[in-house]
């Protein structure tokens, strides 16, 4: 009985320690706001874009005004990552070929893949279709992670690999997606396309998978509340459910659309935080939080911009179609994105990630 | 080191620069702010650069598999549009892509089976008339279909099986007769 929690602990427990306040952090952070939109979308649409029948029928075609939340959001935070990565303090030193390099590479990388657009431009598309439900599982897992940590709930190695597990799901979910991505991309056609096994994707995709996708982040939960008697907070849980519900309640387009808008949202304001942290631990700095985050958020805008917007039309200048200046650059975009975030986000002793996950301080960001 | 990082940062922010005012010149606009390339194809498909918007679509049809449904619609646009205007080769083009995709339906067939006849390269009357042969299995009381039949043996100089056919034709659709008459004329 000494265990249990009281009342009130077991009620900020629950909540957890929020790095803005609750409310945004439950909301932006935590996918709520998503998750409220989705049921609007989902509710409100008609048939065939809720029920995912046409393809044909895309959500930007409905909402005209997706595309200025996609830059808004979505191309912004992609350049987010780039900014993060050069304005982090430490990077140059810490990842000179990251830094320095890389970005040269992928634009070669890119060329490479216009000039041979269906040998070359068609794997590194499959690559970053593939890859980004494994990037937002990963993001989901590090938010439940960090949520988890800075609330107290300390999780043991084995509840932390559960936890990787379970928020993989809907990345394997969408492995088995459709042509061209995951299990389609990489295996035989013949296989794929199998009475038996297509069969049996189907079984596991309708039935299968949103059980465990929503079942087993809410038995995880339970278990490391009656193992560790403690719980983890319920934001580790809503980010998780939310990143499951962005791929089973839409299509393929439409889940790859909203995704990657709701995924930005979160990213943007992770990483607004991240850096005005970083910035405000400065011992030079003498601007306020609102400076920090014009020029952080203005500074993607634009990035986001020139990459999305303008850089396919260089590359449609020098004579390539706008099919492949588009798609490509996009996707490049996307994988550059997903190696600078593999490497940005780590919780080294000595890094700064390390002090604002740390850190006791969230009220004074308020 | 620091020379690939400036010499990449000079391209990616030149290319940027350029790209916007290529754009500007261009379109006498910003870049625009939806990310599809449809809004292109159709700016092509509006000026009637039908090769050059099925190029793309080719290309399409490899990086872009998520939209599979709507580049489809597209050539099924192109196809017709071009028919419309009697540009066989590119209608010839649009539907051979549809068969290649799966994705043709009778209307294509029907289009293409009338561009072939139109065109008259080596084999077209052949694969016109199997196409039509098709066709009238599913539709053995449509005119047009019959008529394309007689006009494709007529070519192949098979005059008593497409008498047939065009009989047919002009029994269930009395005015087609100045095109079969026509047809015939150039034939004797």
């Amino acid at each position: 009985m000494s265990d249990r929690l009281p009342p009130v602990a077991l009620g900020s427990s629950l909540l957890g320690k929020s790095f803005v306040h609750p409310l945004f952090d439950y909301l932006v952070i935590g996918g709520g706001l998503s998750l409220l939109v989705a049921g609007l979308v989902h509710w409100t649409a008609p048939q065939e874009l809720a029920g995912g029948g046409g393809q044909n029928l895309s959500i930007n075609e409905r909402f005209l005004w997706i595309p200025v939340l996609i830059l808004l959001s979505n191309s912004t935070h992609f350049a987010s990552s780039t900014v993060r990565l050069y304005s982090k303090p430490g990077t140059f030193q810490a990842l000179p070929f990251l830094t320095m390099a890389f970005p040269l590479v992928c634009l070669l990388v890119t060329t490479l893949c216009m000039v041979y657009p269906g040998d070359l431009g068609t794997h590194l598309n499959s690559l970053y279709l593939t890859w980004s439900p494994y990037h937002y599982a990963a993001q989901a897992y590090g938010l439940a992670v960090m949520y988890s940590y800075r609330s107290g709930c300390q999780l043991g190695l084995n509840d932390k690999r559960m936890l990787r597990w379970i928020s993989m799901l809907p990345f394997f979910f969408m492995c088995v997606g459709g042509e061209g991505v995951g299990l389609y991309w990489l295996l035989p056609d013949a296989w794929m396309t199998h009475a038996t096994v297509a069969s049996g994707i189907m079984f596991f995709k309708q039935w299968v998978f949103p059980l465990l996708i929503f079942g087993l982040p809410v038995a995880l939960f339970f278990k490391i509340w009656v193992n560790e008697k403690r719980p983890m907070p319920l934001i580790s849980l809503l980010v998780l459910v939310t990143n499951g519900c962005w791929f089973i309640t839409f299509n393929y387009l439409q889940a790859f659309t909203l995704a990657t808008i709701f995924h930005g949202v979160q990213y943007l304001a992770i990483v607004l935080i991240f850096h005005v942290r970083d910035q405000k631990q400065r011992p030079e700095n003498r601007r306020g939080i609102l400076y920090h985050v014009v020029w952080f958020y203005g500074l993607s805008l634009l990035l986001g911009y020139g990459l999305f917007h303008c850089l396919p039309w260089a590359y449609r200048l020098v004579g390539f179609g706008v099919v492949e200046s588009m798609l490509l650059v996009a996707a490049a975009i996307n994988i550059h994105h997903f190696i600078v975030d593999a490497y940005i986000w780590k919780l080294g002793k000595k890094d700064s990630n390390r002090k604002i996950v740390d850190s006791d301080q969230a009220a004074a960001f308020v | 080191m620091r020379t690939t990082f400036w010499l990449g940062a000079a391209i990616l922010l030149g290319g940027m620069f350029v790209g916007l005012f290529y754009s500007l010149g261009q379109d006498r606009a910003l870049p625009r702010l939806p990310l599809a390339y449809y809004p292109e194809i159709k700016k092509l498909v509006d000026e009637h650069e039908y090769q050059r918007a099925l190029d793309q679509i080719g290309v399409a049809l490899h990086l872009d598999f998520l939209a599979r449904g709507r580049i489809i619609e597209e050539i099924r646009m192109i196809s017709f549009l071009s028919w419309e205007q009697g540009r066989w080769e590119d209608n010839i083009r649009a539907s051979n892509l549809l068969i290649e995709l799966k994705a043709a339906d009778e209307e294509t067939y029907f289009l293409l089976a009338t561009s072939l006849l139109s065109r008259g390269e080596k084999g077209d009357y052949s694969r016109s008339e199997r196409l039509s042969r098709e066709l009238l299995k599913e539709f053995p009381n449509q005119p047009e279909v019959n008529c394309n039949l007689g006009e494709a043996l007529l070519y192949q100089q098979r005059w008593q099986e497409a008498e047939q056919y065009l009989v047919r034709a002009l029994e269930l659709e009395p005015r087609l007769q100045t095109r079969i008459q026509e047809m015939r004329r150039s034939h004797e």
